[in-house]
């Protein structure tokens, strides 16, 4: 009776009591996930270290590519080509100028953010299928030409050696999982603030963007600035990752590969990505150990399947699957509040 | 001084003179009325006038600057708020994030200060989130804060609509057919709401409007456009009964009836 009584008298304390109990499961289930990243990957060898770092390095770079495919509607089939951008440009800037690690990450950041902001400028102008092709076209220019220039070594390569405090694989792959905790915090501020919420305005509908007063050409470039920072990031990492980056790697093939991540992954749903991006990235080389399946299989014959199957059937991705999931994660009911069903919207956005 | 002063507006499709010589004038918390047949160049004064269209010849004025040349959002940043025919809003986000979407030239914060969650920007998205509930508040759609507008049926998506223009602050509210897709009833409410809403908020009003007994209720003055040209102006009353106006409605037939 005496804790009814406070109870009635004092709802604050009992509302506060209630969210208590109600986040004790949900801490644990993170706790859970927090220990299946931070500790498994412990027992891992070096090999599948690598792998799970580059599982990591493809997510950020899905982030990125979900900031324009998602968030701002415009595509980008020449992504690799951002990547590749900030793997080169940091890892020349520590191999030739002597800088440190850190130095470089930040240039890989700079330089992806403006390489991918002149692609905005070209996007004032071209839209649609036609920024589809022109993206295309700067992907393949940058494999085979910019990639190729001499401050890159001729074809040659640079070479990217990892800084004393990264050399283990082990502390390399925690380090990925640092650098896309930060795009992650970054990429919800963006879309809890000013900028993400004028970005999504803009590709549901220009022209009521413009009438609340947001500067449509300047969000498109801003939308281009931050998917270009985190891929610059993305490609710093995948740089020093390999100790070296040449152009072959950084081919169209990473492009579709990046595509199919953020599409399946579902747009807009960065747990979808980041789950999906686990499933496709880094189980592939447990089954493909049991059952002899080359990794590429799974990209060749599996990958568009998935891809057809998403745009025609569930156009939210693993992201509108998971939804029970994350809804539950994040504090709320596990299932899918009734307002809150995704809204079947093509690549562009709009209905 | 007029909150908007449109001067001698010309401007042509090709061959098609869609708008010709037309002034249009609202005084400082007027509610003025613009009504014509379909085609009459009512949508497109509006485009004029907030920049959507550049006119061939004349001027806009508003708030005492000349804002002809200059673009759509900064028009919409002085105060010029508007909604569309078609419900201009963004259909897969909530009406709560909609109307902090419509905020935005009142966010202090810049667009790179919000990407790294500096410190004031926490502050404010909580400020800019209790005035878009004030504002729901006020035109009675609070209960629908977290819904999505995209279930919402047409109606309410008109009334959601001009919520996120309020939103924007603005000093002239232009509202383009804000009563379609309502009925009788609740046109007669929107009616009130309206007035309320240029009391509580020192609102200026132009709207485009179908519905007569609406635009005689709250109208203190009216344009009525036919085939671009100003057809007559004056108080509801003297235009609702003008036998030119009754023409342009009804075809010459009907006014012999009359």
């Amino acid at each position: 009776m005496a804790v009814a009584d406070a109870v009635l008298d004092h709802p604050d304390s009992a509302e506060r009591a209630k969210s208590v109990v109600r986040w004790i499961p949900r801490l644990a289930a993170w706790g859970v996930l927090a220990a299946f990243l931070l500790v498994f990957p412990l027992s891992l060898e070096t090999f599948h270290a690598q792998r799970w770092s580059l599982g990591v390095v493809f997510a950020i770079a899905a982030l990125s590519l979900n900031v324009l495919i998602g968030y701002a509607g415009q595509i980008s089939l020449g992504h690799q080509g951002f990547l590749g951008v900030g793997a080169f440009v940091s890892a020349y800037v520590v191999t030739v100028h002597q800088q440190t690690f850190w130095v470089g990450l930040l240039a890989g950041a700079l330089s992806g953010a403006v390489a991918s902001l002149l692609m905005g400028v070209v996007a004032l102008r071209v839209r649609g299928l036609y920024l589809a092709l022109v993206t295309l076209a700067y992907g393949r220019m940058a494999q085979e030409t910019l990639f190729n220039l001499g401050i890159f070594g001729k074809g040659s390569g640079v070479e990217a050696p990892r800084p004393a405090l990264l050399l283990g694989d082990h502390a390399f792959y925690y380090f990925s999982l640092v650098v896309l905790a930060g795009v992650l915090f970054f990429n919800w501020r963006f879309v809890r603030s000013k900028a993400g919420r004028a970005v999504s305005a803009v590709r549901e509908n220009e022209q009521v963007a413009a009438s609340y007063g947001i500067p449509v050409s300047r969000y498109k470039l801003i939308a281009f600035v931050v998917s270009g920072a985190f891929v610059g990031l993305a490609g710093t990492l995948y740089a020093f990752l390999n100790g070296r980056v040449d152009s072959q790697g950084i081919n169209f093939e990473m492009a579709l590969f990046l595509v199919l991540i953020t599409v399946v992954g579902g747009l807009r749903s960065p747990a979808g990505i980041l789950v999906f991006t686990a499933l496709f990235e880094v189980l592939p080389t447990y089954v493909g150990d049991y059952f002899g399946i080359r990794w590429s299989f799974w990209l060749l014959a599996l990958g568009p399947a998935l891809l057809i199957i998403t745009l025609v059937f569930y156009p939210g991705g693993v992201g509108q699957q998971i939804k029970p999931i994350t809804s539950w994660m994040t504090g709320g009911p596990f299932r899918v509040h009734h307002g809150e069903q995704f809204v079947q919207e093509g690549v562009s956005g709009r209905p | 001084m007029a909150v908007l002063d449109v001067d001698d507006i010309s401007i042509r499709f090709g061959g098609l003179q869609a708008l010709g010589n037309v002034s249009v004038k609202a005084q400082e918390l007027e509610i003025v009325g613009l009504i014509g047949p379909n085609g009459a160049g009512k949508t497109t004064l509006f485009n004029c006038i907030t920049g959507f269209y550049r006119p061939n010849d004349g001027r806009v004025r508003f708030l005492g600057v000349d804002v002809t040349e200059i673009p759509i959002h900064q028009r919409a940043a002085m105060g010029m708020g508007r909604t569309f025919q078609q419900v201009g809003l963004v259909k897969g986000a909530t009406v709560l994030e909609n109307l902090i979407t419509a905020q935005h030239t009142k966010v202090e914060y810049s667009a790179g200060a919000g990407i790294l969650g500096a410190g004031n920007t926490w502050a404010e998205e909580k400020v800019l989130r209790q005035r878009a509930m004030e504002i729901l508040d006020l035109v009675g759609l609070a209960h629908l804060a977290h819904r999505r507008v995209a279930g919402l049926p047409y109606g309410t998506m008109k009334n959601v609509e001009m919520a996120a223009v309020l939103a924007t602050d603005p000093e002239i509210l232009m509202l383009d057919e804000p009563t379609s897709g309502m009925g009788p009833e609740e046109s007669h409410t929107f009616g009130d709401v309206l007035l309320r809403l240029r009391k509580e908020l020192g609102l200026t009003v132009l709207m485009i409007e179908h519905h007569v007994p609406l635009v005689v209720a709250v109208c203190d003055y009216v344009y009525c456009l036919n085939f671009g040209q100003l057809l007559t102006e004056g108080k509801p009353e003297d235009v609702r009964t003008h036998p030119e106006v009754v023409t342009a409605y009804l075809g010459e037939e009907a006014e012999e009836v009359a």
